[in-house]
């Protein structure tokens, strides 16, 4: 228990380390004096001091954010749905975004009309809104449906179908829409932590922040639910409120995260697996600040990678978070002793 | 024991217990009136079917009651909120837990759920309460060892050492023996008459185990397909021919005589048996599974000597030596 504080404790101070690095590593290197130069608001070279404050600090920032909330968000779901494979999107969450983001980009081009919206797909707080839309419309029928479902397993099926029928939705818009409107769609999908401004980013913060509060308040009420909905009610919690509060905090968490962002693949599944691994726990109290603290670390070092120096333009980050935390997924599955036949 | 001694725990007012479906009413059970005394261990019985888990379920507050009232202490159970229950009774389910890097100590310390602050921690109290409900149980030396390397016995034990750490006067297992072989049946039905005697816990568990139940329970409750439940003590509900009617089936018969379950099978053929024992006792077993009783020495039937581990049949003058049952059997054939 006291070596897990300790653990926790390096995961926060490795964080501003990785955080200064994704801000001084780029397209252009920015030498670590300009940084401090900065940091302290001294006067220093306009062009970088510009560079920072414009670009790198927000994109980092939004990388900290999502590193910080999406593992959380699936944390609360795998104990939620006591399955280790569920993570934010499999309520559909995030399908629900995309059809926001779908309706948005695709849906003028299905109606004849000539989208007359310059949609910078990346930093439109048109694209933002609807996916936050989208997201909020699965939310609420996966609120509205869960006190009727009998156990969890349910629910996880109906949130699966209503992804499938979400990103069906999306195929049938794809499929009625023009190639340059498609790839503007497609470069959501990507994913990206850039383009987003600094009072966007306080939006961002002022809804994630309290929610990840909220979560860590669940924790003992997380552990009761380790044994199951029944037990869990035996030990004197009420289960309709614990479901809606998590229900609620994890679907908020993803949905704010995949409005700015788009989808980030497999970051909330995985990490809270590595978070067990290195602390060898199943105790909330402990898994969900270090799933936020490692997320937040993996995340910008995936954001790192993504804009490695030397490279011109950067990689989609989606695409690296997939390749970095796809094969933990499996490394999981492989050495955890639930998934293999006994 | 003098029931008019203890106070009742526990009480239940022509409850009647099942399902809504559909907007649809389906009773299992009702007319239930029973209560559940001070230090007692109470064993509910019942074909399949007859609504022992609903009750069970019902009592735990896992459901709601279609009608009538369970009071704990005397206040009414659908009136409590889950928090306040959870410090009058704590339950052992049938299910199934697997939570991988979780000790049993982690699993005992979350029955201290009810009594620990918001944030989960344990004080010194909690931490005495937890390691004192791993030793009654017997698995102080597994302590913290991984859940899910316990056997199912073991892990009924941690369950039970949960219950014993939420610390309240009324515990409720629904099939704590399933799943378990015949020791393990025997050892956790023991622990919990020790238990319920030792700590003064009233003890409720639903079982299918007709013969444990009748050794162990203070008190059992019967239930029976459409019709109200008994309550009495087990010798009571012998005596007074309960049993026999809600148990006995064209196939299996509760022998009053012996207090064992026999399986019924049809008197074929008949032999005189005579010998010392265990040897007579066995071989009549055995002729009975196949249908052959034993009656008193007779001319017109075989009869069967044991001596010094050789069976011999006399039979119209016919000799014949055995070594064993099987031997016998063999020579017995009434062809």
């Amino acid at each position: 228990m006291k070596n897990s504080w300790l653990y926790i404790l390096l995961f926060a101070f490795a964080l501003p380390c990785v955080f200064a690095a994704d801000v001084v590593f780029g397209s252009v290197h920015i030498p670590l004096r300009e940084l401090w130069c900065f940091v302290r608001g001294q006067e220093c070279n306009t062009i970088y001091s510009s560079i920072i404050e414009n670009i790198r600090i927000p994109r980092a920032l939004v990388a900290l954010l999502t590193g910080l909330a999406l593992p959380v968000s699936g944390l609360c779901m795998q104990t939620f749905f006591r399955n280790p494979l569920a993570g934010p999107d499999i309520l559909g969450v995030s399908t629900g975004a995309s059809l926001g983001v779908a309706l948005f980009s695709l849906a003028g081009g299905v109606g004849g009309i000539v989208a007359t919206q310059n949609l910078s797909v990346l930093g439109g707080l048109g694209s933002v809104a609807s996916a936050a839309a989208g997201a909020m419309l699965i939310m609420g029928l996966i609120l509205v449906v869960a006190p009727k479902m009998y156990d969890t397993s349910t629910l996880l099926i109906v949130g699966i179908m209503f992804g499938s029928i979400t990103s069906a939705v999306v195929s049938v818009l794809q499929y009625l829409s023009n190639p340059q409107e498609i790839q503007q769609f497609l470069m959501w999908t990507f994913g990206s932590f850039s383009g987003i401004r600094m009072a966007h980013i306080g939006i961002m913060a002022s809804i994630i922040l309290p929610a990840l509060v909220g979560v860590f308040a669940l924790q003992k009420s997380l552990n009761a639910l380790l044994l199951g909905e029944n037990y869990a009610r035996g030990l004197g919690v009420s289960i309709g409120q614990l479901r809606f509060m998590i229900l609620l905090l994890s679907s908020v968490l993803a949905a704010v995260i995949t409005a700015f962002t788009g989808p980030i693949g497999f970051v909330g599944m995985a990490i809270p697996h590595i978070a067990r691994m290195i602390f060898r726990t199943a105790n909330h109290q402990i898994l969900i600040p270090a799933s936020a603290l490692i997320g937040a670390n993996l995340v910008l070092v995936c954001d790192l990678f993504s804009q490695l120096p030397g490279f011109e333009s950067s990689l989609p980050i989606n695409v690296v978070t997939s390749i970095v935390c796809a094969p933990v997924v499996i490394f999981v599955i492989f050495s955890s002793r639930t998934f293999q036949r006994s | 024991m003098n029931a008019q001694k203890y106070s009742a725990i526990l009480q239940t007012q022509k409850l009647c217990v099942g399902y809504t479906h559909a907007k649809e009413r389906i009773v299992i059970a009702q007319d239930i009136e029973c209560e559940i005394f001070e230090g007692e261990m109470l064993c509910l019985l019942g074909p399949n079917g007859s609504g022992k888990s609903t009750l069970i379920r019902t009592i735990a507050g896992l459901q709601a009651p279609l009608a009538g009232s369970i009071r704990i202490h005397g206040e009414e159970i659908a009136q409590k909120t889950a928090g306040e229950l959870s410090k009058n009774m704590s339950v052992v389910l049938t299910d199934s837990i697997s939570i991988p890097n979780t000790t049993v100590w982690d699993v005992v310390s979350l029955g201290r759920y009810p009594h620990t602050n918001w944030l989960g921690l344990l004080r010194e109290i909690d931490t005495k309460i937890i390691a004192e409900s791993i030793e009654k149980v017997g698995l102080a030396h597994y302590a913290h060892r991984n859940i899910g390397m316990l056997s199912d016995g073991e892990k009924q034990r941690a369950m039970i050492a949960k219950a014993l750490a939420q610390d309240t006067d009324f515990i409720v297992l629904d099939e704590p023996t399933a799943h378990l072989d015949l020791p393990n049946r025997i050892a956790i039905m023991k622990l919990l008459r020790d238990l319920a005697h030792s700590t003064r816990k009233s003890i409720l568990l639903s079982t299918h185990e007709l013969d444990l139940a009748l050794q162990v329970a203070d008190r059992i409750w019967l239930m029976q397909k459409n019709a109200p439940m008994l309550c009495g003590m087990p010798e009571d509900l012998v005596l007074n021919g309960s049993f026999q009617r809600i148990f006995s089936t064209d196939a299996c018969n509760f022998d009053v005589n012996t207090g064992f379950f026999k399986i019924t099978y049809p008197v074929q053929h008949t032999v005189s048996l005579h010998g010392e024992q265990p040897f007579v006792l066995w071989t009549t077993r055995a002729l009975y599974k196949y249908g052959i009783a034993v009656r008193e020495k007779n001319p017109e039937i075989p009869h069967i000597c044991i001596e010094q581990g050789t069976w011999c049949v006399e039979y119209k003058n016919q000799h014949t030596q055995c070594r064993s049952i099987f031997e016998l059997l063999s020579a017995l054939r009434f062809s």
